[in-house]
């Protein structure tokens, strides 16, 4: 405890120094663009987004290093590919911001691709989640998840489970794709059967037909993606509904805190496969939740999405501190390559060569303490790298 | 009244009108300065300056098919969309040559219109807004359904556009994007207007106010109307081909509801029937959004709807109608 | 006799689905079809009826039946209101003029419900006796879809007699026919059409009330199903309440079996129905040329 306050002092005294010496060096803030869905359907993922970059640059004092950061947020309001190619050359153009960060689809990721690569500005996409992404651009970090990183994984458990056929339903667009090839190359080589493959067109609301395509195949279990949202809400509250429990429901993201309440009793018993949920059992993840309760109320929860960007800021600042502020972005990758740390949801790195996140799978059931529903994890595979990067480098 | 002459004075109103519509006067100079000027002083918003362009582009299109040809469309993004699915394909599967892109484009808008054109134009009124609409729909949803080809709601990307003559390579701010629309806004804009000043120009005019009449005067009504639609359905093709371009991106959002909407809305605030409207509806229209979009997107929709019912109600020839009328009423006073 | 049980769910599914059309679609077909008023904000009604609902959910605590006919008559005074102060002005104007005038009122709309309830899609809870399935063999039924459909029966059945039988229903069909004629003979024209328009925004928001399950609320419904709801009133013809039914029951079952049989053409199918029964009578089903 001494020694911490000695630290703090000595670093209030230099910097101190360095602000009377200098003022010029500490009056240069370090610009930083976030890009996000703040309005639309999809706003959820700007607000936690910006509560989770609002509470990092609270704990780190907004400097990095000796920097002011500053964060400019942008709305580019759902996955419109165009607007978000826009405010990408708006904010480097205009605004002169050191690094991006932000996104939540595949297709707005890749619409920027270009823009970063030509500015070779750093893109710290927090959640994207079809594999190639990190491929469209030396300049792009991942730090959410995808869908790879967890089907694989969830396809495995299923295996040991015993569970000898399956129907596959996915959200037809790119991340459904990835799990559908996921889930297929999982479960198929173990030995699995898939008794029927069904793809959901997307803004899809009533499932009643492709529920029924599923009762039909009478598969043992059913594996299924669809984007965090109003369809993952509203298929899994229909697959309980429509009396379907029984064959067990297996997914990744899907069943996320904030959606528990609207989907209800039907969640009780789908196992998921994820890197974070707020109920993890690690002390980083306690002093996270904690933090988070302490600034945005008692009932609010860090996600999956808070996540993303909680250690998406983490590899922000060091880009930032390993730069000493300048617009370098060759060196402000280079920096983060294979940088390691303990985050809330468990040991991290940034692989070298894919530049995207290498994390531990927790496999989970939906369960309901005290009468709060919650994803409980009970087995995890330790330090996962996304698989189809490994296959495809 | 115009095409109710008969004495000899207001037949030489009538020549002389036509003459004067031909002769640039010091106003007509007023686009171009702005479009240079904007150059100058925002050159940080010239991406948002080349999609007001783009706009002025498309609404002009709809200009010639609604404004000048009576034509009432719900469907126009699907011209647009298609020129845009046009030039990105063209891009990834023929050549990134970006001049014989927007001719694709243009080819892809025209024959789209000429198709649909020939089995709708025949209708007049609500009929023909809900088949425009249709078509529209059904373009969208195809494309939405074709994902090996438009690559469907992931969006059609991945190819790349060559440097323009060869010379100018389309930078990150957005300099060359920017001249490029607007070289393409001047050409398209000249043979606007000499279109609409043609023979053909005032026969589509003519069927516009009073189609039994041109009818019974032995004008092939439909012909000329399919025509003027392929016209249009080119140039929207050009709007469509230069955004694909520009953003090297095509979303489904290009094909939607909401783009034939927004379009009208633009030409109506403008004014519809004098090329100019276009102009000055689009650049409003997109500006503000842009503005808006980056306060809240809704306060923005709450605006644009009370602007909609109030200039539909008060100023139904649009901000240039409303404008002329004005000028036209402190004439009269001075006089 | 698996495939009878299947065929019953996708039915009870399907005609569920279509009689939320069917309600949503029967004002737009009056307005259009008789009034010749094109009412690109009727969805809006059905929106608002649905959100109504939803905040005597939420804030009275009222279950959904109790909520149901507030939010109907709610919406029907919006409307009746509404027909007195800016659909004037929409009536005034000409064809192009009326589709931006409530283009224009369908975005205040959208802009207010965003407002008052935030962009996230919505759902109204089902009642406790009306939730799961109900099941005899290999026939799963959704209770809530089969009382659906027994309610929207109920409601077309006693629209039909209305038109078929009462005074009420006379004025109006005569008023449709021949309006010139229906003035001389002393029935009051405009009169029957505000009557007309408030109750289209009943049965919307019925439709709107009733149908969260498959058409969940957001600001954006008013246009997301647009497209949809006018397919139905030009398939079974401008004006026609039948047409719509007999529409709305095609579409409906189409989509839904559709969904089924070819998930690979997921919602491409019904607009291609669609093109190919305008090809076939472009004046619909029941339309009169």
């Amino acid at each position: 405890m001494r020694w911490t306050m000695s630290q703090a002092l000595r670093r209030t005294l230099i910097s101190a120094c360095i602000a009377i010496a200098a003022p010029q060096v500490l009056a240069a803030e370090v610009k930083v663009g976030v890009i996000a869905s703040f309005t639309g359907p999809y706003a959820i993922w700007g607000k936690q987004f910006q509560e989770a970059v609002d509470l990092y640059l609270e704990q780190q004092k907004g400097k990095a290093g000796n920097h002011d950061v500053k964060i400019l947020y942008r709305d580019v309001g759902g996955p419109n590919g165009q607007r978000a190619r826009q405010l990408a050359q708006e904010l480097i153009v205009r605004d002169g911001v050191a690094v991006l960060a932000g996104l939540e689809f595949t297709p707005t990721a890749l619409a920027v691709a270009d823009v970063v690569t030509e500015a070779k500005i750093p893109f710290v996409i927090f959640n994207a989640g079809t594999s190639m992404v990190v491929q469209k651009s030396p300049f792009f970090v991942r730090t959410g998840f995808t869908q790879w990183s967890v089907s694989i994984p969830v396809t495995k458990w299923a295996t040991q489970q015993g569970y000898k056929s399956c129907a596959i339903v996915a959200a037809d667009y790119g991340p459904g794709h990835d799990a559908i090839d996921a889930y297929r190359k999982g479960f198929g080589e173990a030995g699995g059967k898939i008794a029927a493959e069904i793809r959901v067109p997307v803004g899809t609301t009533d499932f009643s037909s492709y529920l029924q395509r599923v009762r039909d195949a009478s598969p043992q279990c059913t594996f299924m993606f669809m984007p965090v949202g109003p369809m993952s809400a509203g298929f899994i509250k229909s697959y309980g509904e429509r009396g379907l429990s029984k064959i067990q429901l297996i997914t990744g993201a899907e069943t996320q805190e904030f959606d528990l309440p609207a989907i209800g009793d039907s969640a009780i018993g789908v196992v998921t496969a994820l890197h974070y949920g707020p109920y993890l059992d690690n002390p980083a993840n306690k002093a996270f939740v904690q933090a988070y309760k302490a600034k945005y109320g008692k009932d609010a929860l860090p996600s999956l999405i808070s996540i993303a960007a909680y250690d998406g800021m983490k590899v922000v600042f060091e880009m930032i501190k390993a730069t000493d502020g300048k617009r370098d972005g060759v060196k402000a990758i280079e920096a983060v390559k294979g940088l390691k740390w303990d985050s809330p949801r468990g040991p991290v790195q940034i692989d070298p060569r894919t530049r995207d996140i290498v994390q531990n799978i927790y496999v989970r059931r939906v369960e309901k303490m005290n009468g709060v529903l919650m994803n409980k994890a009970f087995y995890t595979y330790p330090a996962v790298k996304d698989p189809w990067l490994e296959a495809n480098p | 009244m115009k095409g109710t002459a008969s004495g000899p004075a207001e037949r030489s109103a009538v020549v002389r009108e036509g003459f004067e519509r031909h002769r640039f006067g010091w106003l007509d100079a007023l686009p171009w300065l702005c479009v240079v000027l904007w150059f100058v002083l925002a050159p940080g918003y010239l991406p948002l300056g080349t999609q007001v362009i783009v706009m002025i582009i498309f609404t002009l299109s709809l200009d010639l098919a609604l404004g000048y040809g009576g034509i009432e469309t719900l469907g126009h993004a699907a011209l647009f969309g298609l020129g845009a699915y046009g030039a990105g394909l063209y891009a990834l599967h023929v050549s990134s040559e970006p001049i014989s892109g927007l001719a694709a484009a243009a080819l892809a808008g025209a024959l789209a219109a000429l198709l649909t054109g020939a089995l709708i134009l025949r209708t007049r009124g609500l009929t023909l807004v809900m088949l425009t609409l249709a078509v529209a729909t059904l373009v969208a949803e195809l494309a939405s359904t074709w994902k090996s080809l438009t690559g469907g709601d992931d969006g059609l990307t991945g190819y790349q556009i060559a440097p323009l003559l060869g010379l100018f390579g389309f930078d990150l701010a957005g300099r060359t994007a920017y001249w490029y629309a607007a070289a393409a806004l001047a050409v398209l804009f000249l043979v606007s207007r000499w279109l609409v000043n043609s023979p053909f120009g005032l026969t589509v005019r003519g069927i516009r106010d009073n189609p039994v009449r041109m009818r019974m005067m032995g004008v092939q009504v439909t012909r000329r109307l399919v025509m003027l639609y392929a016209i249009s359905g080119a140039i929207a093709g050009v709007a469509g081909g230069l955004t694909a371009q520009v953003t090297k991106l095509v979303g489904l959002d290009v094909l939607g509801l909401g783009l034939s909407a927004n379009v009208l809305i633009m030409l109506i605030i403008g004014g519809p029937g004098r090329l100019y409207g276009a102009f000055l509806g689009a650049a409003v229209f997109v500006i503000l959004s842009d503005r808006a979009a980056a306060i809240n997107p809704f306060h923005w929709l709450f605006a644009l709807g009370l602007v909609l019912i109030l200039v539909v109600r008060f100023a139904p020839s649009g901000l240039l109608g409303a404008a002329e009328r004005a000028v036209a009423h402190a004439l009269r006073r001075r006089a | 006799m698996r495939y009878l049980g299947t065929a019953a769910t996708l039915l009870v599914d399907g005609i569920a689905f279509s009689m939320v059309l069917f309600l949503i679609s029967i004002g737009m077909t009056v307005t259009l079809g008789i009034m010749r008023v094109v009412n690109l904000a009727h969805c809006a009604f059905a929106m608002a009826g649905g959100y109504l609902a939803l905040a005597l959910v939420q804030h009275a605590s009222l279950g959904l039946m109790a909520a149901l006919p507030i939010a109907v008559i709610g919406t029907m005074i919006l409307g009746a209101v509404l027909e007195k102060t800016v659909y004037r002005w929409v009536y005034a104007t000409s064809e192009l003029g009326q589709i931006l005038m409530t283009i224009g009122l369908t975005f205040l709309m959208i802009a207010a419900a965003n407002l008052l309830f935030g962009s996230t899609l919505q759902t109204l809870p089902v009642p406790k006796p009306l939730a799961g399935t109900w099941e005899a063999g290999d026939v799963i039924l959704s209770t809530y879809r089969g009382f659906l459909v027994l309610v929207a029966g109920a409601i077309a059945a006693t629209l039909w007699a209305v038109m078929e039988y009462t005074d009420v229903g006379a004025r109006l069909r005569a008023a449709v026919d021949n309006p010139r004629i229906a003035r001389a003979v002393g029935i009051n024209v405009p009169r029957v059409f505000a009557a007309t328009f408030a109750l289209g925004c009943g049965l919307a928001a019925i439709g709107g009330v009733l149908g969260t399950q498959m058409l969940p609320l957001e600001p954006w419904y008013a246009l997301k199903y647009l497209v949809l709801v006018l397919m139905v009133v030009a398939v079974g013809g401008l004006g026609s309440i039948q047409g719509s039914f007999y529409a709305a029951l095609l579409l409906g079952l189409i989509d839904t079996f559709g969904r089924y049989l070819v998930p690979a053409l997921g919602a491409f199918l019904i607009y291609l129905a669609v093109v190919a029964l305008l090809l076939w009578r472009p004046q619909g089903l029941f339309g009169r040329s």
